[in-house]
């Protein structure tokens, strides 16, 4: 075990490991400790950093050990978004997540990915916080997380999100509300289809269209979109219209 | 001289005899006298910009003047021994005679013929597609001869290859080095190595550079266009690539964003589109809309080449937003056009997946290392995954390939469609999930063989049983039964790095050199 670790945990995290984890860490071979602190993630070809690779050892171990370099908080927020990055593809970090959720305001746009996979009240109550964030980004990434976790109420979070005042939120909520299957929300998402932003206007279009296949060819606003100035959006209801 | 009043001397390509008796204008494909000077227009006399270091002093040989290159277009003037008034215009072509510049832009002269009858001039070109008028006129007789330097031409994959490049790395207990011996098996001495350490572990041999030629009948540049990417391999252009006769030119300045990078920077072969002849393809890359696009610089001067009319084509919705990523151009010989585009098909994956037993394993998918997916039905039941891939398929996949039959005048059967399929990238976008087979490599050498490489999609539980890969059982039943396929290992290094094969790899290539009557229309933006 590395002191330096102890030490680090001694200096007011209030992040902690479960103690399964902690085991696991603690009776890590000194050796492997320090490859995991060494282990620098490299840039892929867009440039953003990931963890390549993996040193010789147990898997479960190497993540205990990565949850650990994460909850030290040493890195720069750019490699601990890397190791959130792996940890998600775990999916076994959660609470850890969401102890760091707090502590860590600038690793919550990293952090929400995490909930993509965690048990239902948690990422319930993991992308509530999100949905509320002050950071567009953080919000974009839960109106997007939320397209994968059908099985959560988050319809008014989502519906909320339609008047957030970032595209990209208002976006990813459109297409996240037409993945959920809810035909409930089909008269809310028409009554936004005149949203200045072309990405929204065609996020709602082919979210009406999952919803209600049947009847948004008939639907007047239908018409009006296929004269959309964007092309996309154009096409999109002409498609519509000739299904 | 053996010439004079009644002789004849050789041609400027020694290929034919020249009659010195008459007063002409003599170019290496013909001449331009008062009888017939239909030579003399646009573009007239065509050679190549002398913009490479013959002397390998550090300075380009325009700004040397220097004696003895080769890259100056040979002009042969015959008057039956009278004297000729010269007249050039043109700020960026002067013109030699014996070793010595004799007209600069508005500069007149008269000169005398050697003895042999003729006055033998070189024109030297300083850029790309530089223009210049010669006036040439006796006491009885004048002659026009347009100068123009060839505009530069982006290569493409009917252009025989003569070398691959790739760099050997490894990383905390991967390496790509079974993707090098797999070159260094296929392609011997025809593959090279490129040392990792020298170029700080930058494996992206694609991003860093484009090889592109400009030529005339007599000249040949090749140009290696360095991206203002300048991560490691920055170095690599002027350290490895040029040479007398090689140059390399960066285009704008500035932080570079990922469109900078030349997996999204390519050219289709030659295609006809809606009556027009593109004879050495267009030029298409990858526009991030409100997320960047490549350099300004760069693209206004490649638009101002003309002659492969660059098309910009919607990449937004990638993480890493290159063209490569989801289509290609490959040889064909059975082909109607003499190729294939191939592009990522979405739908078609899910069709093999559907068909696949949802128990297999999936050992490379698997690990938080790897994509964290264990089997067959933790991919295909993924509805969160399929949507967002349907959705691809139809907002984004389907108007681009439709945009791009209409770019390059394609037709159905000129496409194939290769499975592939992609994941969502937090806050970046689309990257393949499955390794997007379309991002391979053309090698079509001197040998006569079209090489594919391709990045293998490890869809199956045993690993070294490529045959059981129900992917790529796809896709060699789609390709041309003369491309040799060749299914790479690039996972670690390339996939996992979102990159593949095409992004790891460049590949030198022959220019296709022709004539200039031709493209005439397009060299001149059809305004002439």
């Amino acid at each position: 075990m590395s002191i330096g670790w102890i030490v680090v945990c001694g200096l007011g995290w209030s992040a902690s490991l479960d103690s399964a984890t902690q085991e696991l860490v603690y009776g890590a071979p000194p050796a492997l400790v320090e490859a995991v602190s060494g282990w620098q993630p490299g840039p892929t070809r867009a440039g953003s950093l990931r963890l390549y690779g993996s040193p010789d050892a147990d898997p479960d171990l190497v993540s205990a050990l990565v949850a650990q370099r994460l909850l030290d908080g040493q890195d720069t927020i750019e490699v601990q978004g890397a190791l959130v990055d792996y940890l998600a593809r775990t999916r076994q970090y959660a609470d850890l997540a969401r102890q760091l959720w707090d502590e860590r305001p600038a690793l919550r746009p990293y952090l929400v990915v995490v909930f993509q996979d965690a048990p239902d009240a948690l990422a319930l109550q993991a992308l509530q916080l999100a949905f509320d964030d002050a950071d567009p980004m953080v919000r974009a990434e839960a109106a997007r997380v939320a397209g994968y976790r059908r099985d959560l109420p988050l319809n008014p979070m989502l519906t909320q999100a339609l008047d957030d005042d970032v595209v990209e939120v208002r976006a990813f909520a459109a297409r996240t509300l037409g993945w959920r299957g809810d035909r409930s929300v089909f008269v809310t998402l028409q009554s936004y289809l005149d949203d200045p932003a072309p990405e929204v206007r065609l996020n709602l279009l082919r979210a009406m269209e999952r919803l209600a296949p049947d009847v948004v060819g008939k639907i007047d606003d239908i018409a009006h979109l296929t004269l959309d100035p964007d092309p996309r959006v154009a096409r999109a209801a002409e498609q519509i219209r000739h299904r | 001289g053996g010439g004079g009043a009644g002789g004849s001397v050789p041609a400027p390509d020694g290929s034919n005899q020249i009659d010195t008796t008459v007063f002409q204008l003599v170019l290496p494909q013909g001449s331009v006298r008062t009888d017939d000077d239909a030579l003399g227009d646009y573009p007239g006399l065509v050679g190549v910009p002398n913009l490479d270091d013959d002397d390998e002093n550090g300075y380009n040989d325009w700004t040397d003047a220097l004696e003895g290159d080769d890259d100056r277009a040979p002009l042969v003037i015959t008057s039956n021994n009278q004297p000729v008034r010269l007249t050039l215009i043109g700020e960026d072509v002067r013109i030699w005679r014996d070793e010595e510049i004799v007209l600069a832009d508005g500069e007149s002269d008269e000169f005398v013929p050697d003895a042999d009858g003729t006055i033998r001039l070189a024109v030297e070109f300083k850029e790309h597609l530089a223009e210049g008028n010669l006036e040439a006129s006796t006491e009885a007789e004048a002659l026009n001869l347009s100068l123009t330097a060839a505009p530069l031409i982006v290569n493409h994959h009917l252009m025989t290859a003569q070398t691959l490049w790739a760099m050997p790395d490894s990383y905390w207990g991967v390496d790509n080095y079974a993707m090098m011996d797999t070159f260094g098996e296929v392609l011997g001495d025809r593959f090279v190595e490129v040392s990792a350490d020298t170029f700080d572990f930058d494996v992206w041999l694609q991003d860093e550079f484009e090889f592109a030629n400009s030529w005339g009948p007599e000249n040949q540049l090749e140009v290696v266009i360095d991206s203002i990417r300048d991560r490691g391999l920055d170095p690599m252009p002027e350290d490895l690539l040029v040479q007398p006769g090689t140059m390399a030119r960066t285009w704008g300045l500035g932080e570079a964003n990922t469109y900078d990078s030349f997996g999204n920077l390519e050219a289709s072969p030659p295609v006809t589109v809606d009556g027009v002849d593109y004879p050495f393809g267009r030029i298409y890359y990858g526009d991030g809309g409100s997320l960047g696009a490549p350099v300004a610089t760069l693209l206004n001067f490649l638009d101002d080449q003309t002659v492969q009319a660059p098309v910009a084509l919607d990449t937004s919705w990638l993480c890493v937003g290159h063209v490569d990523e989801f289509m290609t151009f490959i040889p064909d010989p059975a082909a109607p056009k003499g190729f294939r585009m191939v592009f990522t098909s979405i739908d078609d994956a899910y069709t093999i997946l559907d068909e696949m037993d949802g128990q297999l394993l999936l050992p490379r998918y698997q690990g938080p290392e790897s994509h964290g997916i264990q089997n067959i039905t933790a991919l295909r039941d993924d509805a969160g995954l399929r949507m967002y891939n349907e959705d691809l398929q139809r907002d984004v996949l389907d108007p681009l390939r439709h945009n791009l039959k209409d770019a390059f005048g394609l037709s159905e059967e000129d496409i194939i469609d290769i499975p592939g399929l992609f994941e969502e990238v937090p806050r970046c976008g689309a990257l393949s999930l499955i390794p997007g087979m379309v991002n391979l490599t053309v090698f079509n050498g001197d040998d006569g063989v079209d090489h594919l490489f391709l990045p293998d999609p490890f869809l199956r539980a045993d690993l070294d049983d490529q045959d059981a890969d129900p992917m790529i059982n796809a896709v060699r039943d789609r390709m041309p039964e003369t491309s040799l396929l060749t299914f790479v290992d690039n996972w670690d290094i390339y996939h996992l790095g979102w990159g593949e094969v095409h992004c790891g790899t460049n590949v030198r290539r022959t220019p296709a050199v022709g004539g200039w009557s031709g493209p005439t229309p397009l060299l001149s933006g059809g305004e002439r």
